[in-house]
């Protein structure tokens, strides 16, 4: 439970961090929460030679609340959502409900959106509330920055599209439209778990009540969290009924690509992942006034 | 092959006649009330000192090197590579080449290094050779004919069939039949505080700090295993992080934590990490259980037949009791241990109890079902006479009308939706009970009062309960006492197992209260010209009974002693304590039938408790318990893989256990009954929760889970399979 020898460096800039990583490359990880990063390091799963730390970069713990998208700093924890003054309104509901299921309250007293991208576990939450919510990643390189769609970020697991001596700056999720709603749903063997399985929903309805977006996605589904597609093209353009949500929701199981493990096996997971998109469903619906 | 260290529930007269001058106070003042822990703020501020934290002057680490297989030979053990190793002061082989090692986990060689770090490199340069040997990797393996005979006399142990009454009659007699098979798995006791101790001789003489639950039966433990006179061992547990039956002796790795000091000659440390725990330091066997039980068509039990097994691991047995509780008048049952390899069981919590009540009592809802009665009326029915140690016909209504039970629906929640509630109840009793504890007390000149009993604090407050019954007895604020305890240099006390410890000791503690006080009056008595046996102590002062004026205050009355403190001896005298305890628990689920996920929502627990000595810490354990029947319920498991035997999940990731979220909100009903004088409380609430979990489940699903423990998947199979159109 010790890690190996490594080096700390605490960056005083996004500037200075940049050039650290530049500097040690494939040797060096960017420190955010350390949620992930010191518990894999502690197993001996990881052995960067060298930590950059970002925690003291205030200027990247900010939640910013524009008019077309919300921006999260690369430092801002998953506390600070769970918190954020908007976060009650219906059209943040798919944030509102994660940032409160994510690990456990200390957990999240440290631990980032950001960091949470980057780590791109396989069951993590926050990798499938981005896919539904088509977020885009922020990525600065020696080129200068660039925004990365988030279905191109999560490459595999473990595995981003940042790449060697580079470092994430934010997320941006878009500001979701009017009537929009979501919902997290996840199953977990206690709290603080990784998810058995978990979907995220995210619903927008036109003017005559159909689904004009649709955003849905599993964790715990496969190597990396994963957009359903024929979940949301099923959905897309339909009056929200109960025979929409069954076919969104068995798109789902099928699309879900599970680990048998102690949490549960293959049939188990992939049922799950059924159930909990219709559920997910369900109450986003319910949420804009719709009973479906 | 050692059998499981079980710690005998005492049978003595549930209510004894005692000297009246010890009778427990009828008003008292500290007694009955929430009296909080003494050494609640050392304990959260880090003051008290576990075994852990314990550190000696050139003290070192040890490690011990573990089989990684569940069988296997060994063949040879080098340590030349580890005695190289840098900071290594000391290191040996536990067994002998040629040895069968017959448990994954049990102990090979051991180093003791300058530092943590060091004894675990150095551990790893030990080099064992294997010849790895076919396992027994489960019990359906072990018992099939063509099964290796792996253990010398046999993988399993037949016992004698019990038998009572007329069985084919008693077939006869029933209306309706049940017919299933019931099991529970091996749970392990996941301590806070892990195995281990401290060694350090000084010549032939060894002290040692360990986490044990008797540091007068470790110390005879030390003893016969080193070949050293008793005398010569000091144990000592001043504060310690549970044991639920684990910790009666030294282990294997208390002895060769003191071999290690021996030939390093220096201090060693040597606690277990959370895999060693899960693999060596024991379980709760498992239990199955195919039963064939009648019952008639008004209700009445006629019938029972069953066919047990389980397995305690490497040679070690199994055994639990059943029919739990209620009257079979014609019954047959054959029991067979079964080994396999893996560790051994070990007394925990109630040992048997928790198997034997899931068993009989999610089969005692079976037939209520076919019977048509409700669970309660059912078991009212059935239930044996009521007795001072065995008052449930008193009990189930109380728990029902604290429940709400008459707001059961019949079995399977008709209500729409996937999320299905439903109630269940069970039964439950223990032995418990009192004997020879010692103590002895000293009034110093000065005021101070020190209580000194060779007892131990696991965790459940005993040092609490020996500071209030001295204050009450005393008449002292419950701070004016010192109480020491956790040191085999103490007066005889019993390890803390059976429920025994607060009816041990808390008699042997009034007693020898009594006792100082009596020769404190008989100091003061002449001075204050009163007879002695007129005078009172209470709120700290010594006066006549009927005249408070004519008195002093304790201190001066202490002034009076002179240079010589008082001490005496005191020990545990019938009267004060009974043994025999029963009580009842109900609980409320909800359970998603989409994802199987069970949820226990409420619990009652009416639980009779005798005298109670402290309201908060009986409290406490009454919670505890049924935090611990929760966790049996629904998560516990220990898993061996099929084909290696190795256990899947030695961790505290895979092995799980609740987190806050899945506390129930727990009503601890305690049943006050002084007149019994004190009984033990440890294990009785942790019997009783998890068949009720398993009844109420079934209520709210329309299906009988069977198998603990019941996890989401057994869940939604049952579901499936009544949707398929199967049996329940
Ligand atoms: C007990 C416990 C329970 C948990 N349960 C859950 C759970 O239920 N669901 C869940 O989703 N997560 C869970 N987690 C993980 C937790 O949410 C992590 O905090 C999160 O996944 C990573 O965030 P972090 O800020 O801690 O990242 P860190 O641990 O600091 O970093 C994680 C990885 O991302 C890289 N990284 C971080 N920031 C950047 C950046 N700006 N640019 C480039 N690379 C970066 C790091 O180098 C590292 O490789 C749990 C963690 C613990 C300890």
């Amino acid at each position: 439970m010790i890690p190996a020898a490594f080096d700390y460096i605490r960056a005083h800039s996004p500037d200075e961090a940049f050039s650290h990583l530049q500097q040690h490359g494939g040797d060096a990880r960017v420190l955010a929460g350390g949620q992930s990063l010191i518990p894999a390091m502690r197993f001996r799963l990881a052995r960067p030679a060298v930590l950059v730390d970002i925690n003291g970069l205030a200027d990247l713990g900010r939640l910013e609340l524009g008019r077309t998208a919300l921006a999260i700093g690369a430092i801002a924890r998953d506390s600070a959502i769970e918190r954020a003054p908007w976060i009650g309104e219906t059209r943040w509901s798919l944030l509102h409900d994660v940032s409160r299921v994510v690990a456990d309250p200390v957990v999240r007293q440290m631990g980032t959106v950001v960091g949470s991208l980057c780590h791109n576990d396989p069951s993590g939450d926050w990798t499938a509330v981005a896919l539904a919510a088509r977020a885009a990643v922020v990525v600065r390189g020696r080129q200068g920055t660039r925004t990365v769609p988030i279905d191109d970020f999560l490459v595999d697991s473990f595995t981003t599209a940042v790449g060697e001596g580079e470092m994430a700056l934010a997320v941006h999720f878009p500001v979701p439209g009017d009537r929009t709603a979501g919902s997290y749903q996840k199953v977990e063997r206690k709290v603080g778990d990784f998810a058995t399985a978990a979907a995220a929903v995210q619903v927008t309805l036109d003017g005559k009540g159909a689904i004009k977006e649709a955003g849905i996605a599993l964790s715990a589904a496969g190597p990396c969290a994963v957009r359903v597609t024929e979940a949301e093209q099923a959905l897309v353009g339909q009056k929200p009924t109960a025979d929409v949500i069954r076919a969104a929701a068995d798109a789902a199981s099928k699309r879900s690509e599970p680990q048998a493990d102690l949490r549960g096996s293959v049939e188990y997971k992939k049922n799950l992942a059924g159930v909990l998109v219709a559920r997910g469903l369900r109450q986003a619906l319910a949420r804009l006034g719709v009973q479906a | 092959m050692a059998e499981a260290r079980q710690v005998p529930e005492v049978a003595a007269p549930a209510v004894a006649q005692g000297n009246a001058a010890y009778a427990w106070p009828t008003h008292p003042t500290y007694m009955g009330t929430d009296v909080q822990r003494i050494d609640g703020p050392d304990k959260v501020t880090g003051r008290a000192k576990y075994s852990y934290d314990i550190q000696r002057p050139n003290m070192l680490y040890g490690r011990i090197v573990r089989s990684p297989h569940p069988r296997a030979r060994v063949v040879a053990i080098d340590l030349t590579m580890a005695r190289q190793a840098p900071g290594v002061k000391a290191a040996l082989a536990v067994v002998e080449p040629n040895a069968i090692l017959m448990f994954q986990g049990e102990e090979v060689a051991a180093v003791a290094a300058a530092t943590e770090e060091q004894a675990r490199d150095a551990a790893r340069l030990v080099k064992v050779q294997y010849e790895v040997l076919p396992p027994l990797t489960s019990v359906e393996q072990a018992m099939s004919p063509d099964a290796p005979k792996v253990f010398p006399d046999g993988n399993v142990r037949e016992g004698a069939a019990e038998e009572t009454g007329d069985l084919a009659a008693g077939f006869k007699a029933a209306a309706h039949v049940v017919e299933q098979t019931y099991n529970t798995q091996v749970q392990t006791h996941v301590s806070l505080e892990t195995h281990g101790c401290v060694c350090e001789w000084d010549g032939d003489k060894l002290t040692a700090w360990v986490s044990t639950q008797a540091v007068h039966g470790t110390r005879e433990g030390f003893a016969q295993a080193l070949k050293i006179p008793q005398a010569n061992v000091r144990v000592i547990t001043q504060y310690m992080g549970g044991g639920f039956g684990s910790k009666f002796a030294p282990d294997a790795q208390g002895i060769i934590c003191a071999n290690l000091a021996k030939q390093a000659g220096a201090p060693v440390h040597l606690m277990l990490d959370r895999k060693e725990e899960h693999l060596a330091t024991g379980n709760r066997p498992s239990a199955y259980a195919k039963i064939r039980a009648g019952v008639s068509a008004d209700g009445m039990l006629t019938a029972f037949d069953a066919q047990t097994w389980g397995t305690g691991g490497a040679g070690v047995g199994a055994g639990f009791p059943l029919p739990y509780i209620y009257q079979f008048p014609n019954r047959r049952r054959q029991h067979k241990d079964v080994y396999i390899n893996a560790g051994g069981a070990r007394a925990m919590r109630a040992p048997g109890h928790p198997q034997g009540c899931f068993i009989t009592e999610v089969l005692m809802d079976e037939l209520a079902d076919l019977v048509k009665l409700d669970p309660v009326d059912f078991r009212m029915k059935n239930l044996p006479p009521d007795a001072p140690d065995a008052r449930w016909r008193a009990y189930f209504p109380i728990a029902a009308k604290l429940f709400g039970w008459d707001k059961r629906h019949p079995t399977g929640d008709a209500t729409p939706g996937p999320i299905k509630h439903g109630f269940g109840c069970s039964a439950n009793r223990w032995g418990g009970g009192g004997r020879g504890s010692h103590a002895h007390c000293e009034i110093l000149p000065d005021g101070g009062v020190i209580m000194r009993c060779g007892t131990q604090d696991i965790g459940t407050g005993t040092r609490t309960l020996v500071s209030i019954v001295t204050a009450e007895t005393l008449g002292l604020p419950i701070d004016a006492v010192n109480t020491e305890i956790g040191d085999s240099l103490y007066p005889f006390s019993g390890g803390s197992g059976g429920s025994t410890t607060a009816a041990s000791v808390t008699p042997a503690i009034r007693v020898t209260a009594v006792k100082a006080l009596d020769a404190l009056k008989a100091k003061v008595a002449p001075k204050l010209g009163v007879p002695p046996a007129d005078l009172v102590a209470s709120d700290g002062r010594l006066h006549a009974r009927n005249d408070r004026a004519k008195g002093m205050t304790w201190k001066e009355a202490c002034r009076t002693l002179g240079a010589e403190p008082i001490a005496v001896d005191g020990e545990w005298q019938p009267g004060l304590s009974a043994s025999g305890t029963s009580g009842v628990q109900m609980a409320e689920v909800e359970v998603d039938t989409e994802t199987g996920v069970s949820k226990v929502t409420r619990l009652v627990c009416v639980q009779d408790c005798g005298l109670i000595v402290d309201k908060l810490t009986a409290e406490s354990q009454v919670i505890g318990g049924v935090l611990f029947g929760v966790n049996y319920a629904l998560f516990e498991d220990r898993i061996l893989d099929r084909n290696t035997g190795q256990m899947v999940n030695p961790n505290m990731e895979w092995y799980l256990i609740g987190g806050p979220s899945d506390v129930p909100e727990i009503t601890a009903h305690l049943v006050d009954q002084p007149e019994r004088g004190v009984i033990g409380l440890g294990e009785p609430p942790a019997v009783a929760t998890a068949a009720a979990i398993a009844n109420a489940i079934a209520n709210a699903t329309g299906v009988r889970l069977r198998s603990l423990p019941m996890t989401p998947d057994k869940v939604l199979a049952a579901l499936e399979q009544q949707r398929a159109g199967g049996t329940r």
